[in-house]
């Protein structure tokens, strides 16, 4: 009797769980009529340091809560090395029975397989900044990164006047943003002939180890001109040697205008800083997953717009709205 | 005949006394001086003395726990843990605060660690591992991901100032230094440590409060991370939740190249001077020769295997001991 009492409970749980698994269903995507207290999403990030990667993630969440979604859940990965763990939550998301999934993949290859899997299991995806090889995924945001690279490029050739020894921060191996920026960086610079490459440094992601590199370069190379830094953060690595060594004569540029790299270049400390805005980056991400939903035709890919700052154009008037989340909001983790 | 084999004996002993480390580090010195000139510069040496406190203080603090039985996976965590709370609290109350702060703070990450592993017996690797992960969460939480700015000028000297031209992070490994030399050599502490480490039973049983002085290491373990996250906050002006990145990596291999054994017992702190010398002007001579990132990431991780083998060899007592190769004989 009791095995039959327990062979019925297993039966009535399993099938809790299958009603309560997958969508929910109770929105009417055939028609677009969405009901968005009901619409549950994830976003699912590399990392939540650094001022972009919260300003994308509060573009997102604060976009889903204007429409009256409840807050999506936000995880992170826990670094650029952490592929294995980013499958895992995308598995985690599709068991949980997400309506949506804004993804900044970590690998093209290595995240292919599981967003397919997501979108088969009825998920909109739509990927975010980087992306992956996943044929079923039909919307993509993405910053350019050969574009950023080649503005680098174009500025750093403006700034030695085409003639000039630099340093290379390419950011962290195998990410695909770094090595699309580098590639953009290396492509300008097929048209000074004149710049001379002293080294490319691959890096954790880390101002420390930055710090510590460019502690070494200044060691090795005494005519650095200038320095590429693939990411603010290596920016700061390297602001923080070249002030430890009293060198004021090298150049630096970096990607991603932040409330610390605005002071520095306005002091001139940083002579370039490429940036999206993040902010509006993310809101548009939930707009077009939000439109995919609703059986809209977005453009597979659509770029979020590059602007490139010197220090005459950090005036009072600027706007950094669109840029960064406001002050004291915290990432939903 | 037995002159030659008397000096072959006494050059075996001398070679034997010593240990192969020092010997790698000199001939490491003299290859990359030939190869860059400007490897023995002032300059450089500075820079490789920054470095090398930061790598040591961790290292020292990793000794501790090895010699005890145990092991540390948290100790990056534990280096962007104290950067964060000493951060906050600084710009919040003043340095002293701050400082203050982020050492108690993470002196009790020690003390759960130690505990736990002490009082429940629980696997040191696992325990570290849960550590690493609740210590990242923590300080992500606590920074909302944020790198912390606007710290105190005055902080900067903790990690830039200069006493006689050498960098004053040089004082911090040499203080770390003086505490672990006479912690381990003139206290009751550690020779209890290396017995402790060494036989945990026959300690226990010899009356060793072996709990309590489990719990010493990793609580010195954690100070000296502290102490390390710090300095690198002061150097770069400010609080970065992903510090210490490279510093796992680096003080295993520093801890295992000067022989300390996993499982606990045995381990110099010469040794591990030796080692904090071997890979800090390893990885900047490399730098300086410009070697590729990956050639670079490549040898440490053979150093490292090389380290675990030799360790192993040596557990199984096969009688060949590449251990000893790189080890000081007592």
């Amino acid at each position: 009797m009791k095995r039959i009492l327990c062979l019925v409970l297993s039966l009535l749980l399993v099938f809790a769980m299958t009603a309560c698994g997958g969508n929910n269903g109770s929105n009417d995507e055939a028609s677009g009529e969405l009901d968005f207290s009901k619409l549950e999403a994830a976003i699912l990030m590399p990392a939540v340091e650094g001022q972009i990667y919260v300003s994308l993630t509060y573009g997102c969440v604060a976009q889903a809560e204007e429409l009256g979604m409840p807050t999506p859940v936000v995880l992170s990965a826990g670094g650029y090395g952490q592929l294995d763990t980013q499958i895992s939550q995308v598995e985690d998301m599709i068991a949980a029975g997400k309506d949506i999934i804004i993804i900044m993949p970590l690998s093209q290859d290595g995240m292919a397989p599981v967003l397919d899997e997501a979108v088969e299991a009825g998920i909109t995806v739509m990927e975010m900044g980087n992306v992956s090889n996943a044929e079923l995924v039909k919307g993509r945001m993405l910053t350019d990164q050969i574009t950023i690279g080649e503005m680098l490029g174009e500025a750093c050739i403006e700034s030695l006047n085409g003639q000039g020894n630099i340093v290379m921060f390419n950011g962290p191996a195998g990410a695909s943003w770094s090595e699309l920026e580098t590639k953009g960086f290396l492509s300008a610079m097929e048209k000074a002939p004149g710049i001379n490459i002293l080294a490319q440094k691959y890096t954790e992601y880390d101002a420390g180890v930055a710090m510590n590199t460019m502690n070494d370069l200044l060691q090795t190379f005494s005519d650095i001109d200038y320095i590429y830094t693939a990411y603010d953060l290596y920016a700061d690595g390297v602001l923080s040697a070249l002030e430890q060594a009293g060198r004021t004569d090298i150049k630096v540029s970096t990607v991603n205008l932040t409330t610390n790299n605005i002071g520095a270049l306005k002091e001139g400390k940083l002579d370039y800083i490429v940036t999206g805005e993040s902010v509006q980056e993310g809101r548009d991400t939930m707009l077009s997953a939000i439109a995919l939903l609703k059986g809209e035709e977005i453009p597979p890919i659509q770029y979020c717009s590059l602007v490139g700052y010197r220090s005459e154009d950090i005036t009072d008037s600027l706007d950094t709205s669109r840029m960064f989340y406001p002050q004291g909001w915290k990432v939903p983790l | 005949m037995e002159k030659t084999v008397d000096k072959e004996r006494k050059s075996i002993n001398i070679l034997q006394r010593i240990g192969m480390l020092p010997i790698v580090v000199i001939v490491m010195i003299v290859i990359f001086t030939i190869l860059r000139p400007q490897f023995l510069t002032p300059d450089n040496l500075k820079n490789v003395i920054f470095q090398a406190s930061i790598l040591g203080l961790v290292a020292f603090g990793q000794l501790f726990c090895l010699l005890s039985g145990g092991i540390d996976f948290s100790v990056s965590a534990q280096m962007a843990f104290a950067a964060i709370v000493g951060s906050l609290v600084m710009i919040q109350y003043g340095i002293p605060a701050g400082i203050v702060a982020a050492i108690l703070a993470t002196m009790c990450c020690g003390v759960v660690i130690g505990f736990v592993v002490a009082k429940f017996k629980a696997n040191a690797m696992m325990v570290s591992l849960g550590m690493f992960w609740m210590l990242k969460g923590i300080t992500m939480t606590l920074s909302n991901g944020q790198t912390i700015y606007n710290l105190p000028a005055a902080f900067s000297l903790m990690g830039n100032g200069h006493i006689l031209g050498v960098p004053i992070t040089f004082l911090w490994l040499l203080i770390a230094f003086a505490v672990s030399f006479v912690l381990l050599n003139h206290t009751a502490y550690g020779k209890s440590l290396y017995a402790l480490g060494g036989n945990y039973r026959f300690a226990r049983l010899s009356g060793i409060p072996v709990d309590r002085y489990r719990i010493a290491a990793y609580v010195i373990c954690s100070c000296f991370c502290a102490v390390a996250g710090l300095t690198m906050t002061s150097s770069l002006g400010a609080g970065y939740p992903s510090l210490g990145t490279d510093i796992m990596m680096q003080n295993f291999i520093v801890v295992f190249i000067a022989g300390v054994r996993w499982g606990g017992g045995e381990g110099k702190l010469g040794n591990v001077c030796w080692g904090i010398a071997l890979i800090t002007l390893l990885a900047n001579g490399l730098n300086l020769i410009n070697v590729s990132s990956f050639v670079q990431q490549a040898i440490n991780g053979i150093i490292l295997i090389a380290a675990i083998i030799a360790d192993t060899i040596r557990k199984k007592g096969t009688g060949w001991n590449l251990r000893d190769l790189f080890s000081v004989k007592a």
